[in-house]
């Protein structure tokens, strides 16, 4: 009986089988092009990295001083630190007493007690390496697990604010090209209204803005960072968007949705954004890259990542003076880590364009 | 023959030429280009502040008195006045008598015609300085302080607008180039006063003419004018044509010191100034500012940034590159100390009770101010143990207040839990004794990586104790009107001396000078008692006794932690001749000369 039935589904199988659709066509394509893959390889490990630093299950001892300033890497260790040396400088006044405040200090009375605490209060100094794999910044800080952090900031902000901006930019985009009329003149007005403005001054604005508003003040730092690039970043994926839209709008087969009763929503969404998709994946992919540098910028300035975080932006914002004192590997090891991943992306972007566009079979 | 001819010709012509560009050369117009480490506010003397602004001030105006250029200590010497005038009534009146024959530089507001200084200028100049529309930060220094002057600056407020004519009795005319001045008290350091670079005679037509824009307009005796202004970008001084020039004294000079036999040799005899003009380039990020001076684009650099010391200086000697290059290094202790200042008024950090004083007390000793000397100031200062900084008058050796103020985070662990500052709600982070959580504020200046550095310091420092920081970056004029206002919980900050008496930095934590100079807005009955005394007395040990009586109070009342006192290098190219910083007055323009041949060789 089993038999029969297997034979029975054998046969009828190529009748009924139904027709791969676009992500499975697109992920076979994608699976050709090695390329494509060896990106995507590359990215994927950076994602994981950021997600093993988040959970800190990487990089969770990144702030802790090991070296000294600027240990050297351990493949220079002959090499001369000028800096890693300790204050030379002997205190002019190491000899003179300390001044007694006992008789005009409000906290005199509790002298005692502090004391006591103190004592029961043990500081224990990591010894510092004169040498650290890759080297160490200025505060001593291993550039490896530096770079590590930075990744998870740099590529949260870059592919949070990207994703976000794509969002924006699309829908918006969406809903211009394909309605048009005067809500399509509407958002026209305010794409020109947010382009007459140069780029890096709307996001000092929309910074200023975000710094100086109490309301805002507990989303300091990386989320406002990333709600600064999303919401300045939209434009340009608008305006491709909004085309594709248009051109979309009256082809055969969103006449055809609209003949079997498909919704405006439907329509929109469901039937044109997967052929306009490659457009909001290749933005979406410059984005992130762009968005990584808009980051350093921000973080340069004093407006973006706080003082307490690491991004690769602060980290080549503080290489900037270390390269002219010779000291190169926090450069290497952000600008590399950065460098491979933005290529990456940018390869990966390329295949899912071709993958994806539905012209390519 | 003809070949004879020929050659003799050609010798002749050659002859002609290198003459030619000889006389070109000597009619080469001297011009110097610096960077300055922070960008200008404006050029309104009343109204400024920041030193980089006061800087350019001192070119083109000119104060009653000055600092000898040569002499160390500081020896104050007549500019706008005949003579340095004698203390009156033990102190407590001054007769300027101004020099005539000075002009002020040509300007629309004269209508075409010279206009010659008056006293009347400078009695001007010291009602501006009270008018609330200046808002001056100096105001202080004529509060409390000339007879009659309050009383006519209460009466103004309530009428609304300031009256620069109803005569004041502390402030008397006696002819057109004598003004009288009489103290509420006296006043031993009044002297300095008039040789502060922003307490300078103006002209009431320009300041008139130019109301809404007075900053832009800067009009004065002095030997520069102020001729091109892009704000935040490019300052540019050029010689003023109408000035009737200075010499260099050489009366205090230091015979062994190369510095002012350098000055002598290029300047003495002359009359000066010599350089035609000055282009300035405010540049806040460290690097840019070192590599234009490396690449020899800038003539000489002030304050070399901390950061590229160790290639410029290895044991107070230039590099190799440097040396080779004829380089030659200032090292300058300056009269100053950095601080951050609590802000006194805040819920948090502020307040006079026991246990505010501790939480203060314990933010101090979480601080680690020796990997500030190491890391941030790469070893280019010293520990400050009161504001006042070695070489002010006034300054104790034997003042060493260790003890509250190195990092000892065991101690400052002890002090937060001893006043109950802790963790109750198991997220790491101490809290409030009511349960709220503690979330302080660190505000810095922007760009410099320096600074952005110190305030890793606090963030990494406080959460060894656990206590957390935001940081916000702030430009360097927002900075300065935010500390002025009260507009923060904790701020970096740095004082450089005015004049060289412990006074300058005193007053500081002068109650009535809040909103003003005391950013840290520490009002303290005891402590003003002492700074009023202290200011009737002239320089002498009960002085003294009660500046370390104030100093003691500092450190016991915390309302700033104490920094550093930094020592610059700066950095001068062979073809500049003459330098040598002054600890008072920050430019030194008028004491130059550039050797424009070796200059045009040096350039890239």
């Amino acid at each position: 009986m089993s038999a029969v039935m297997t034979e029975a589904a054998s046969t009828a199988a190529p009748l009924h089988q139904p027709s791969p659709g676009l992500w499975t066509l697109a992920w076979r394509r994608l699976k050709r092009d090695r390329v494509g893959m060896v990106a995507l390889v590359i990215v994927v490990f950076f994602l994981l990295l950021m997600a093993g630093s988040y959970t800190g299950l990487v990089a969770k001892n990144w702030s802790k001083e090991v070296g000294v300033s600027y240990a050297n890497p351990s493949f220079m260790a002959g090499a001369e630190n000028l800096e890693g040396s300790k204050s030379a400088a002997a205190d002019p006044q190491a000899n003179v007493p300390y001044v007694d405040l006992s008789d005009i200090d409000p906290l005199a009375p509790r002298y005692k007690e502090w004391e006591e605490r103190t004592a029961k209060i043990k500081i224990t100094e990591t010894p510092r390496a004169e040498t650290l794999p890759f080297g160490g910044d200025k505060w001593g800080r291993d550039v490896i697990l530096k770079a590590v952090k930075g990744a998870e900031t740099s590529i949260f902000v870059g592919l949070v604010a990207a994703f976000l901006a794509t969002v924006i930019g699309t829908v918006l985009g969406a809903l211009s090209g394909y309605l048009g009329g005067r809500i399509g003149d509407a958002l026209e007005w305010f794409y020109n209204v947010f382009t007459s403005i140069p780029y890096i001054l709307l996001i000092l604005a929309f910074a200023a803005v975000f710094g100086s508003s109490p309301a805002l003040a507990e989303y300091k730092g990386v989320g406002m960072v990333v709600a600064i690039l999303a919401l300045t970043g939209w434009t340009g994926i608008y305006r491709l968007v909004r085309a594709e839209y248009i051109k979309h709008a009256s082809r055969e087969y969103v006449k055809a949705a609209q003949a079997i009763g498909a919704s405006h929503q439907r329509r929109m969404f469901v039937h044109i954004l997967p052929n306009v998709s490659h457009v909001c994946l290749v933005q979406l992919s410059q984005h992130v890259v762009q968005f990584i540098k808009a980051e350093v910028i921000l973080s340069f300035l004093g407006l973006g990542v706080p003082v307490d975080s690491v991004s690769w932006g602060t980290m080549l914002a503080e290489a900037q003076a270390e390269l002219v004192i010779g000291k190169w590997w926090q450069l290497a090891a952000a600008g590399l880590s950065m460098a491979v991943l933005v290529t990456a992306f940018s390869m990966l972007t390329d295949s899912l364009r071709d993958a994806l566009d539905p012209k390519i079979k | 023959m003809a070949v004879t001819v020929f050659l003799r010709a050609m010798a002749a012509l050659l002859c002609t030429l290198l003459l030619a560009a000889q006389a070109a050369g000597a009619n080469e117009r001297k011009t110097v280009r610096l960077a300055f480490r922070a960008a200008e506010t404006g050029f309104d003397p009343q109204q400024i502040y920041d030193r980089y602004s006061v800087g350019i001030c001192e070119n083109i105006f000119e104060s009653p008195l000055t600092y000898d250029w040569l002499a160390r200590p500081v020896r104050l010497v007549p500019l706008l006045l005949e003579r340095v005038p004698e203390p009156e009534e033990g102190g407590a009146r001054y007769t300027l008598r101004f020099k005539r024959g000075i002009h002020y530089a040509d300007d629309p507001a004269f209508n075409g015609k010279r206009r010659e200084l008056t006293a009347r200028d400078f009695e001007y100049a010291i009602r501006r300085f009270r008018d609330p529309v200046n808002r001056s930060p100096y105001e202080w220094l004529f509060e409390n302080k000339i007879i009659g002057l309050d009383e006519h600056t209460d009466k103004s407020k309530k009428a609304g607008r300031f009256d620069y004519d109803t005569p004041i009795e502390g402030l008397k005319l006696l002819d057109a180039y004598t003004l009288q001045i009489r103290l509420k008290s006296p006043d031993y350091n009044f002297l300095y006063f008039l040789a502060m670079p922003n307490v300078v005679p103006v002209a009431r037509e320009v300041i008139e003419k130019y109301r809404d824009d007075t900053q832009a307009h800067p009009v004065g005796t002095g030997p520069y004018v102020l001729k091109e202004w892009v704000r935040r970008s490019k300052i540019v001084l050029e010689k003023n044509p109408g000035y009737r020039g200075h010499t260099l004294s050489t009366e205090f000079a230091d015979a062994k010191d190369p510095w002012d036999q350098g000055a002598i040799k290029a300047l003495a005899g002359k009359t000066l100034p010599l350089i035609d003009r000055v282009e300035i380039y405010p540049i806040e990020q460290e690097q840019p500012r070192y590599l234009a001076f490396v690449n020899g684009e800038h003539d000489y650099l002030e304050e070399t940034p901390f950061e590229f010391i160790d290639q410029v200086l290895q044991d107070g000697k230039l590099m190799p590159a440097f040396a080779r290059r004829g380089v030659s290094a200032f090292r300058e202790e300056q009269m100053e100390f950095t601080y951050d200042v609590f802000n006194m008024d805040d819920k948090v950090v502020g307040g006079y009770t026991p246990e505010k004083i501790a939480f203060r007390r314990a933010l101090i000793l979480a601080h680690d101010r020796a990997q500030e000397i190491d890391i941030v100031r790469k070893k280019q200062a010293i520990p400050a143990q009161s504001p006042l900084p070695p070489g002010v008058v006034g300054y104790d050796p034997n003042f060493r207040s260790g003890a509250f103020l190195d990092h000892h985070p065991a101690r400052a662990k002890a002090l937060l839990d001893m006043i109950g500052y802790i963790d109750r709600d198991g997220d790491g982070f101490r809290d409030l004794p009511d349960g709220r959580p503690i979330r302080l504020e660190y505000k810095y200046l922007a760009l410099e990586q320096e600074k952005r550095q110190q305030a890793e310091l606090w963030v990494k420092n406080l959460a060894e104790v656990g206590l957390r920081v935001d940081t916000v970056a702030v430009q360097f004029a927002d900075h300065l009107k935010d500390r002025r206002v009260g507009k923060f919980q904790i701020a970096s900050s740095a004082w450089i001396a005015d004049y060289p008496d412990a006074q300058n930095f005193l007053q500081l934590f002068y109650g009535p000078n809040t909103d003003q100079s005391n950013e840290t807005r520490f009002r303290l009955k005891d402590y003003d008692a002492l700074y009023e005394k202290s200011l009737t007395l002239p320089d002498s040990p009960e002085r003294n006794r009660l500046y370390r009586e104030m100093n003691r109070l500092i450190l016991t009342h915390a309302p700033t932690r104490l920094g550093v006192h930094r020592t610059f290098n700066h950095l001068i190219y062979p073809w500049v001749k003459g330098y040598k910083k002054h600890p008072i007055l920050f430019t030194s323009f008028k004491y130059l000369d550039v050797d424009t041949a070796a200059q045009r060789a040096g350039k890239p």
